[in-house]
């Protein structure tokens, strides 16, 4: 595994770790999600739908 | 009502835990959708949110909820920040305080001696009867003598009951025989006066006698202050809150409450809180007020950061390895105290020389005022005293308590500021007496790490190329030498690709598909039991590096050698060391066409090269060279060193703070520059110097002045000390000395 994800609603790429030990992380459909902050983590939670949407296009 | 706006209100507020532009949208998002609030801007780079609203919809409480519901925390304000350690502020203001209580003495009993000296020798004559301003004296000596005075009283009985004289017991004496000679002088005036006795007195001596001594010591208790400066500007370096990342985001929290194990998030400008492990980012941190170095230090994941050096440019994210006194900074600041309130051996012989000194001197002042009483001239009585207690006085040896301590402070304070930490005065004077340096190899004059020396493409191949696929190959490789070649591509700023496939092939290579070509990287063997033609790259001259073979796709394209490389700096130190006279050696467990190869960059000749030694003989090594006369200074990482370290006169380990080998050296270089060596050198010279002289200065003041004192010179030459000039030139003594020890803080580091 490696140590990188990226986070889904702004596109940075996010340490596992980093995000693990803020609780910035979120499961969804069997898959865990890692987010840079909690911005991130809460817009995804609200609607995890829109950041699938393959028109989606990150904040940054 | 049109144009009308409500009465508008802006406020900015910190806020805490944003990231990404994600977050700034967030707020704002929340806050314009908040009643009353008429704009919104938050920015990402201050961490601020400035509103504009109306306060009589909202109010800073509900923008703050409203910031809260988003998801964030409204941080303090910078202006309410509390200060740091009680019990150290509480130390300094009661140093502070003595420092007061001592100048008030000396103010008060300066003037009350000077104002009795200005009324007995007005021009003139007194302008009142003697006898009269004997008794008006008699308030003001009396406070000078046992309120500001007490000090000198109370540890000389303490001393006494010990069976013990020290230079308070000096002073004591001297001020109590003038003091209570002129009391009987004044209050029984026909006693003395039958015994052919005049009616003066000397009030004004013993209260000019206390105000020079306190003075002495607040120019003392003045320069400790200073001296001690070097460990409390290290103490403020220590920031005093971290940005802690636990359940729920981050959190500004004290940094005593860092545990290990916590990660730490570290912005640009911020000093690093504690000793940790960089897990995410990067960043130029600069260490200088660790090492000396003044340039910043490039730092990634996997690198170690201390606490208290400055983040300069990336913001990352450490795991606390090491906190509160665990702390490379603690540890520096453990060290110099220690080594300040250390004594030198040197420091030693002056503690004996006081405890013989202090009884002869008051067998000198008997026989002196048994000599004059006998001997001398009319009024015997009177010439006895005051010779006696001029004796008592010039012989305090308060310059020669002060010789030592204070260039300790100063010369171990100093070689902290520049990254030099010496364990005590022992170490100082060892340091000064070295004839011989060896310097361990591996780590200490070069890197100690592997670095690509040399990159051969095949014909056919280029540099880039070459590099680009080797680095694909080795990027998932934890090897060293595999690091080394992606340290290497990284910063010739080749493009970085992932291998697809990767396995590892312990202690041979790596195999990998790069660009869907089959990549083989390794050792000869390696590549050869897989049918690569290695004759053309065989055939290379390597020189002293290790070379690391590549093909693709069963043809060879290049090699790439590793070898470990001089630091920048060993060169130069070791000619300095040269030219400062010491004989320079190098001591190493490797092949010796590998050391010679070294030895002949940084100037040392095949001669003062010591190979393959093991690990376990290299302090036999030392012994050898110590059997032949040599006063050996051992330089080593501290690691496989440490037999050496402790077996030389002189241990000095290198490496970086977080890995101080305190315990094996008497010196420790926080940075692992090899130019710190002639440095501390020349600063234990210079403190030595400056403790010789003061050490001179003090004792030869003493013996010359003594004889002076007792009234030798006078049959001769009429010569007599007045006792109170014998004050004003101890005290300029003491003066001397401290000035003298504080002419180090002026060492530079070449």
């Amino acid at each position: 595994m490696t140590t990188m994800a990226k986070d889904p609603v702004c596109g940075m790429e996010v340490n596992r770790e980093v995000a693990s030990a803020q609780a910035l992380t979120s499961d969804h459909d069997g898959d865990t999600y890692f987010f840079c902050g909690k911005g991130c983590k809460l817009d995804f939670d609200e609607e995890p739908a829109r950041f699938f949407d393959p028109s989606y296009q990150p904040s940054m | 009502m049109t144009t009308e706006t409500a009465a508008a209100t802006e406020i900015s507020l910190p806020v805490v835990g944003m990231t990404c532009a994600s977050c700034v949208n967030r707020i704002e998002r929340h806050l314009q959708r908040a009643d009353g609030v008429a704009e919104a801007n938050v920015n990402l780079a201050t961490e601020r949110a400035t509103v504009r609203f109306d306060p009589s919809l909202i109010d800073r409480t509900g923008i703050v909820a409203t910031i809260e519901a988003a998801g964030y925390d409204v941080g303090r304000d910078a202006t309410d920040e509390t200060t740091g350690d009680g019990a150290e502020a509480a130390d300094e203001a009661e140093r502070a305080s003595e420092r007061r209580e001592l100048l008030t003495g000396a103010i008060v009993s300066l003037g009350v001696g000077v104002a009795m000296m200005a009324i007995m020798f007005a021009p003139g004559g007194p302008p009142w009867p003697m006898m009269d301003v004997n008794r008006w004296f008699i308030a003001p000596a009396t406070i000078v003598q046992f309120v500001y005075g007490r000090r000198f009283l109370v540890a000389a009985l303490r001393g006494a009951r010990h069976g013990e004289a020290n230079m308070n017991t000096l002073v004591a004496m001297g001020t109590l025989a003038a003091y209570g000679y002129s009391m009987v002088v004044t209050l029984m005036p026909d006693l003395l006066m039958a015994a052919g006795i005049g009616h003066e007195t000397y009030f004004d001596s013993a209260a000019v006698i206390i105000g020079l001594i306190l003075f002495g010591r607040w120019l003392e208790a003045r320069a400790k202050g200073q001296a001690a400066g070097a460990v409390r500007a290290l103490l403020k370096l220590r920031p005093d809150t971290a940005r802690v990342l636990r359940e729920g985001g981050e959190r500004e929290v004290p940094v005593d409450q860092v545990v290990v194990g916590d990660l730490v998030r570290v912005r640009p400008g911020d000093r690093v809180p504690v000793d940790g492990i960089i897990i995410d980012g990067a960043s130029a941190i600069d260490e200088s007020m660790l090492t000396g170095e003044s340039l910043p230090v490039e730092k990634a994941v996997g690198d170690r950061a201390i606490g208290a050096t400055i983040n300069a440019s990336g913001s990352f994210v450490m795991r606390a390895e090491r906190v509160g006194r665990d702390t490379a900074l603690s540890q520096i600041v453990t060290l110099v105290e220690r080594a300040q309130g250390s004594k030198a051996p040197i420091q030693r012989v002056a503690d004996r020389v006081t405890g013989w000194f202090v009884p002869a001197v008051i067998g000198i002042a008997t026989l002196t005022f048994v000599g004059w009483v006998v001997l001398g001239p009319e009024p015997t009585l009177t010439y006895g005293l005051t010779s006696a207690i001029a004796v008592l006085i010039i012989a305090c040896p308060c310059a020669m308590g002060l010789a030592t301590p204070t260039a300790i402070m100063v010369g171990t304070g100093k070689g902290a500021e520049n990254g030099i930490l010496i364990r005590d005065g022992g170490a100082l004077e060892h340091a000064q007496r070295i004839t011989t340096v060896v310097l361990d190899k591996t780590g200490t004059i070069t890197r100690g790490e592997p670095a690509v020396t040399l990159v051969k493409p095949a014909s056919g191949t280029d540099e880039p190329s070459l590099l680009r696929i080797v680095a694909a190959a080795e990027r998932g490789s934890e090897h060293p030498l595999a690091e080394a070649i992606v340290r290497h591509a990284d910063s010739a700023g080749i493009e970085a690709v992932e291998a697809t496939t990767f396995e590892a092939v312990a202690g041979r290579g790596v195999r990998a598909t790069v660009d869907g070509a089959t990549v083989l990287v390794g050792t000869a063997s390696f590549l050869a039991d897989a049918g690569v033609d290695l004759a053309e790259l065989a055939a290379i001259d390597v020189g002293d590096a290790s070379p690391i073979f590549a093909a693709r796709d069963g043809d060879p394209i290049g090699l790439i050698g590793l070898a470990d490389t001089v630091k920048p700096a060993s060169a130069a130190a070791i000619r300095r060391l040269q030219r400062a006279g010491l004989d320079v050696w190098m001591l190493t467990g490797d092949r010796r066409s590998t050391a010679e190869a070294i030895g002949g960059k940084v100037g040392i000749g095949p001669e003062r090269i010591l190979a393959e030694v093991m690990p376990a003989d290299k302090a036999a090594k030392v012994e050898e060279l110590q059997a032949s006369g040599a006063t050996v200074a051992m330089v080593g990482d501290g690691i496989n060193d440490a037999p050496a370290l402790a077996q030389a006169d002189l241990g000095i380990s290198i490496g970086t703070g977080a890995d101080v080998a305190l315990e094996a050296s008497d010196i420790t270089l926080v940075g692992d520059d090899l130019g710190a060596v002639p440095t501390a050198v020349r600063l234990s010279r210079a403190t030595m110097r400056t403790i010789r002289q003061n050490l001179g200065w003090a004792f030869g003041y003493n013996i010359l002045l003594i004889p002076v004192a007792a009234g030798l010179l006078f049959p001769l030459a009429g010569v007599l000390l007045n006792p109170a000039l014998a004050a004003a030139a101890m005290a300029l003594s003491s003066v001397s000395v401290v000035a003298n020890s504080l002419r180090l803080r002026t060492f530079r580091a070449a």
